[in-house]
């Protein structure tokens, strides 16, 4: 996924059935700048850096090839559980519920060791348009810009 | 990266409502860009911002002696994307707090267009030394809400 954040995400994948499953790791190391303010006297891995982690991972279960076509649309029942500190390694993982074209629901959870420490009951996503699509959107018709074709 | 998110707080009424504004800008580490190639700010962060707006809803009824993190989230719906330069507008209602958990509910919205809607924020409490000097708190609260320490 094309990214401008400068945090956490999705360091390895390490098992993928593409539209079923995926298994990653994302490593949290104590230079990741937000450990600055977040907290000075007691550094925490901000809850919703786990969500977009577990997010990217899920659109990378859904389509390998473009996951960044993916968003997600619905997040029910998420539990945070333990603290993630500086040093510990995330294991992620991803599993769909149910899938329709351009839409998919999945469950999600993130461990730490074999301590669960978040988890999501039910992630919802969809498909974006296409580029071509999201292109021609943008391209003004000959009408809208008042050109005459005559 | 600094992870406040919040920029002004408009209005707040002590253990009830805040209002409060998130400006973005290019400058910031918040974008993703999907396959059309466009810039959105990632929607995990909205809703921190949200949460945010939550947590120094708190900090401000309680006169600094108390903080919040995440405990859990019941329902969060995101409707639409934030564009570089935009304004976000958060709404937060605690709607149940008790000695060391608040439940909290919001909106948020971009030149009234919707862009996210959660329920069901669940935060444990925590005094407020014990994540940050309370003296810096303070001192971003009056930046906040521009008033004078």
């Amino acid at each position: 996924m094309i990214s401008d954040l400068g945090w956490v995400g999705v360091d390895r994948v390490t098992r993928l059935e593409a539209g079923r499953a995926a298994e990653g790791y994302c490593n949290v190391p104590l230079s990741l700048g937000v450990f600055d303010t977040h907290f000075p006297r007691l550094p925490v891995l901000p809850g919703m850096l786990i969500l977009d982690a577990l997010v990217e991972l899920g659109a990378r279960c859904l389509e390998p090839g473009t996951p960044s076509a993916w968003t997600p649309t619905e997040v029910a029942g998420m539990r945070f559980r333990e603290m993630v500190r500086p040093g510990d390694q995330l294991l992620l993982g991803v599993e769909t519920i149910e899938t329709l074209a351009g839409w998919a629901a999945l469950s999600a959870s993130a461990q730490v060791g074999d301590r669960v420490v978040a988890s999501i009951r039910r992630l919802e996503m969809r498909r974006s348009a296409e580029p071509s699509q999201a292109a021609a959107r943008k391209r003004p018709s000959s009408r809208r810009s008042g050109v005459s074709q005559d | 990266m600094r992870f406040h998110l919040i920029d002004h707080i408009e209005s707040w009424r002590p253990w009830e409502t805040i209002t409060a504004h998130k400006l973005t800008s290019h400058a910031e580490a918040i974008w993703r860009r999907d396959a059309d190639g466009e810039p959105h700010m990632a929607p995990a962060l909205v809703l921190e911002s949200l949460c945010q707006a939550g947590a120094w809803l708190l900090i401000l009824s309680s006169e600094n002696r108390q903080r919040a993190t995440l405990a859990s989230l019941g329902f969060v719906r995101f409707t639409g994307r934030v564009a570089p330069g935009e304004t976000v507008s958060l709404e937060g209602r605690i709607d149940s707090h008790s000695d060391d958990a608040v439940m909290f509910s919001g909106v948020a919205h971009v030149h009234g267009r919707h862009v996210l809607a959660a329920s069901e924020i669940l935060c444990a409490l925590f005094p407020g030394g014990e994540l940050e000097d309370p003296a810096t708190t303070s001192a971003l609260a009056s930046v906040l809400t521009r008033t004078r320490t």
